[in-house]
């Protein structure tokens, strides 16, 4: 098949997005259905196929998110009703727009790697993550399923 | 400045762990209600007090015990109540416009806010959590109160109504919502200035000597 000339092509617009929380890394395919959802719940069908989103990259506490150009905002509006993927509460943050891919990668600044302090080996204990230098998350799991708390650093021994 | 006019720190984040994702994401401050007032991971958190009340004179009794320095939000309800409210002293803001019932927020409201430099709190929170009939309805109080901001010009100010760090909004997207509604940049960005505003309200020339 011949490739459509470049001034026939539909013009695109990639959005950065910040990922809350950053861990764990988010798979492309139910972040894509968590938006779409999102777009169409808040534009319709119609409004959907005009804004044509797509989620083009996800790397850990980041996603790409592309669009028709002209879309942008809402997009963005449809990113920020986006609360839960896969029953996992999160918060989509955009960051930087932009007509191609590399320059928002270049934007990227990596999250600080979590580290476990407790509950990985402790049965029924709740995990508790450290997140850079003063977050800390707490899982904890009762009859209603996972429930995050999110803390600054809670104790020394934490630091 | 940009400030979040409603946080909460009774959910499942501390109020130090709010104040640092809502500096992260872009704002000098917070309103947090029933939280204590001070500098708190690099953002300013102003103490935010929130009174429902059935009558004018229960919320003028509230407004009394009010402390010092808060931000103080006034729930609306029916027309009358609504009148008074926006007349009542010690009141900053009206909130809870998008669960009034239809024109209940009328012009009357807007023309005594106006005059009284009380602004309106419009909650990004049922945009972002409600869905369907519920979201439709606040889209349509919001585009309604537009309309008597563009005529009667009283503030704004914009909350998310965040229980958890995760319920925050960055400002862009924040605006991203405001544009469902019709509001603007340049309106969004005066709403979040919104809060020192009307804490800070300026006073009439005064003749001293």
């Amino acid at each position: 098949m011949k490739p459509r000339p470049p001034t026939l092509r539909q013009n695109r617009r990639y959005i950065l997005i910040r990922i809350a929380p950053s861990y764990p890394a988010l798979e492309g395919k139910p972040l894509y259905l968590a938006v779409a959802e999102a777009v169409v719940a808040l534009f319709g069908d119609q409004g959907a196929a005009r804004i044509d989103q797509a989620v083009v990259a996800t790397m850990p506490g980041h996603a790409v998110v592309r669009c028709r150009r002209g879309e942008e905002e809402r997009l963005i509006a449809a990113l920020a009703t986006v609360t839960t993927v896969e029953e996992r509460r999160i918060a989509l943050h955009p960051r930087a727009v932009s007509g191609t891919i590399r320059s928002l990668k270049d934007r990227i600044v990596a999250p600080p790697e979590p580290i476990v302090l407790a509950g990985d080996d402790d049965e029924g204990a709740p995990r508790r993550v450290r997140i850079g230098a003063i977050r800390v998350d707490v899982t904890e799991h009762d009859y209603k399923g996972e429930n995050v708390l999110h803390f600054e650093t809670i104790h020394p021994e934490d630091r | 400045m940009r400030t979040d006019a409603r946080t909460y720190s009774n959910g499942d984040t501390t109020l130090e762990r709010m104040a640092l994702e809502a500096g992260a994401l872009g704002y000098g401050a917070i309103v947090a209600i029933d939280a204590p007032a001070g500098p708190l991971g690099g953002i300013r958190v102003i103490p935010g007090i929130s009174i429902s009340a059935p009558n004018p004179n229960k919320a003028m009794a509230s407004l009394r015990k009010a402390p010092a320095g808060a931000f103080v939000t006034l729930q609306l309800g029916e027309a009358a109540f609504n009148r008074a409210a926006a007349a009542l002293p010690g009141v900053h803001a009206l909130s809870g416009a998008h669960l009034c019932r239809r024109h209940a927020f009328d012009h009357i409201t807007a023309r005594t806010a106006a005059e009284r430099g009380v602004g309106v709190e419009l909650l990004l929170e049922p945009l972002v959590q409600g869905r369907g009939s519920a979201r439709q309805s606040t889209l349509r109080r919001y585009a309604d109160l537009l309309v008597l901001h563009e005529r009667y010009e009283f503030p704004f100010v914009l909350g998310s109504g965040a229980h958890s760090c995760l319920g925050l909004r960055a400002p862009r997207a924040a605006s991203a919502l405001c544009g469902l509604f019709g509001l603007d940049h340049d309106a969004v960005e005066a709403a979040f200035s919104g809060v020192e505003a009307l804490m800070a309200p300026t006073s009439p020339v005064r003749v001293v000597a």
